[in-house]
């Protein structure tokens, strides 16, 4: 029902590099998934409207004040591998095109 | 056992810091055989310790939790201490911040004595697939705890602490509380802050409770469930929890009603859990309580339409890991990669085990084009159906019973290659994740190994939900 070729693009979209091997077994168990939730389909819900939050709460807001951080940015620099002075290091990011 | 506990420090039986010390000792002995712990945070532990000593000396008032020592699930974080949510990808992450919860905790002088193992990334039922090591049941070592929250409920059923945090999103501690043979809460979605929490799917997430007592559970909810503006999902905060006499509470029990959903008692059921909740019943109805069967139809979608959410929002939330922020690879390697693509391929199929890699390609499959419709938005069409079917059921009934788990603790190892047998032992739990109701699991009488009774109630209605625990624990 997914092809091994969905699930390669399915892995690139999010950026996972697995080997053929695990690609194959991913294959597999979303077979078996995907056979299981298809039955959600059966669910007579025909005049209802989809929700995506509970609480029904809306939009809140507080004042565009200035309050004490609850961290700082040294602590959050000093968690990335590589920088110079307080940028962020990354791979090349355009190679091909 | 809290309130012995801080009374032990308020009438200076023992110092805090012998309280930490000893169970730090312990935990540290106790995680050998039952690798319940990633860490231990034993400087923050003795600090808080010696500031409650010098609080009791200079007879200033102490927090509500003074002296009680507290285990954390390993996807809150604890700042300065690792925060690994059981993943190999942040394995050297250290917390930049205190989620809110350790926040409230840490201002009623609670001692936190560790950070609890867990399934990668809360997804699992077993506790089987954290990067760390599995965690062993204190039941029997060849079982699992469930999941994902078994470190925390072991930490607690073993006694390394009296309570522990843990998270549910699936019943990630419902599930874990009934294999342990502990009381595991989790509150309605909104109740308590999930700033803090390392984010799964932020429509069901919440950070709840284990305890071996259930006054216990509701002192550490009312300490935790505080209000913040650091989370825009927190709804309201009127938890006033303090726990009725016996007499007042057999008395609420009498005249409750009690709804016992036909959808959770059918096939898939153990006959010896369902014998053993069918003989509560009984002794619910001899004390006056009403038990009637009620029909949630919906509840049949529900592992589905879970299973189709979740993976979801948590392919949303996961994408954040890419090795960069969270101090995920040392050294880097960025010269041996072309480019960041490949550099993301790496680090993400290295960094993730399967289930989490199973569950970010389902979440990015029902999401896709071509598909949202019939996978997701179906699915969010069906979860309105159960909140309206709950909501209608409660008109009629205080409180929905039935079981936790639809099997026993089962052997590592028997389920992880079979991720829908796994998937299947949240069947029952997922209901409330996805109505954002309060629920609760407690140990049920009258079986061999542990098998545990499920009580849900409406919306913010958790006072209702731990008296009614109390009083089945009273009269069975």
């Amino acid at each position: 029902m997914i092809a091994k070729r969905e699930v390669e693009h399915l892995t690139a979209l999010a950026r996972l590099g697995l080997s053929q091997r695990e690609l194959k077994e991913l294959q597999q168990d979303l077979e078996g998934i995907l056979t299981y939730v298809e039955q959600l389909g059966k669910a007579d819900v025909k005049d209802i409207e989809p929700i995506s939050h509970i609480t029904g709460l809306k939009n809140r807001e507080r004042e565009d004040v200035l309050r004490e951080r609850i961290s700082s940015p040294e602590r959050l620099l000093n968690a990335v591998p590589e920088k110079k002075d307080r940028w962020v290091k990354v791979a090349r990011i355009i190679s091909r095109v | 056992m809290i309130k012995e506990l801080r009374n032990q420090i308020l009438s200076k039986k023992s110092s805090a810091t012998e309280v930490a010390k000893k169970y730090l000792r312990k935990a540290k002995l106790l995680n050998k055989r039952y690798n319940s712990f990633v860490s231990f945070c034993d400087a923050l532990a003795l600090e808080t310790a010696k500031r409650i000593d010098k609080k009791v000396k200079e007879k200033k008032p102490l927090g509500k939790l003074a002296g009680v020592p507290i285990a954390v699930k390993d996807n809150i974080l604890v700042e300065g201490y690792p925060a690994t949510a059981g993943s190999k990808i942040l394995e050297h992450y250290i917390a930049s911040y205190d989620a809110d919860v350790v926040t409230f905790l840490k201002t009623e002088d609670a001692i936190i004595i560790g950070k609890t193992n867990m399934d990668e990334f809360a997804m699992g039922s077993s506790s089987e697939t954290s990067a760390f090591g599995r965690v062993k049941s204190n039941i029997q070592e060849k079982l699992v705890p469930g999941g994902s929250s078994g470190g925390s409920a072991v930490a607690v059923a073993s006694g390394q602490v009296p309570v522990a945090l843990g998270s549910d999103t699936g019943g990630s501690i419902r599930q874990p509380a009934s294999f342990t043979a502990t009381f595991g809460l989790k509150p309605t979605y909104g109740r308590v802050s999930r700033s803090g929490l390392i984010a799964m799917a932020s429509s069901l997430d919440q950070i709840g409770v284990f305890g071996r007592d259930i006054e216990d559970v509701g002192i550490i909810l009312d300490v935790v469930a505080q209000e913040t503006s650091f989370d825009s999902t927190y709804a309201r905060k009127d938890f006033h929890f303090s726990l009725p006499s016996a007499r007042d509470i057999r008395d609420d029990l009498s005249h409750a009603v009690f709804g016992v959903p036909k959808e959770f008692m059918a096939e898939g059921l153990d006959t010896e859990i369902k014998d053993a909740l069918v003989k509560t019943l009984q002794t619910l109805k001899k004390k006056g309580t009403r038990v009637e069967w009620i029909s949630l139809p919906s509840l049949r979608f529900a592992l589905a339409c879970y299973y189709i959410i979740m993976p979801a929002e948590a392919s949303s939330n996961l994408a954040r890991y890419d090795g960069i922020r969270y101090n995920n690879l040392q050294p880097t390697t960025y010269h041996l990669q072309p480019d960041l693509m490949d550099w993301y391929l790496n680090v993400r199929g290295k960094g993730f085990g399967k289930e989490v890699r199973r569950r970010i390609i389902l979440g990015t499959y029902v999401l896709s084009a071509g598909y949202i419709d019939k996978y997701y938005v179906q699915a969010q069409k069906v979860r309105a159906k159960i909140l309206q079917e709950f909501k209608q059921a409660f008109q009629s009934v205080d409180m929905i019973i039935g079981p936790t788990s639809p099997t026993f603790p089962f052997q590592a190892g028997e389920k992880l290659d079979d991720p829908l047998a796994m998937y299947l032992s949240d069947i029952y739990t997922v209901g409330a994740n996805l109505a954002g109701l309060p629920a609760l699991s407690l140990p049920l009488k009258g079986t061999k190994l542990p098998a545990g009774l499920q009580l849900i109630a409406s919306h913010f209605e958790e006072e209702r939900l731990l008296t009614m625990a109390k009083g089945i624990e009273i009269v069975t």
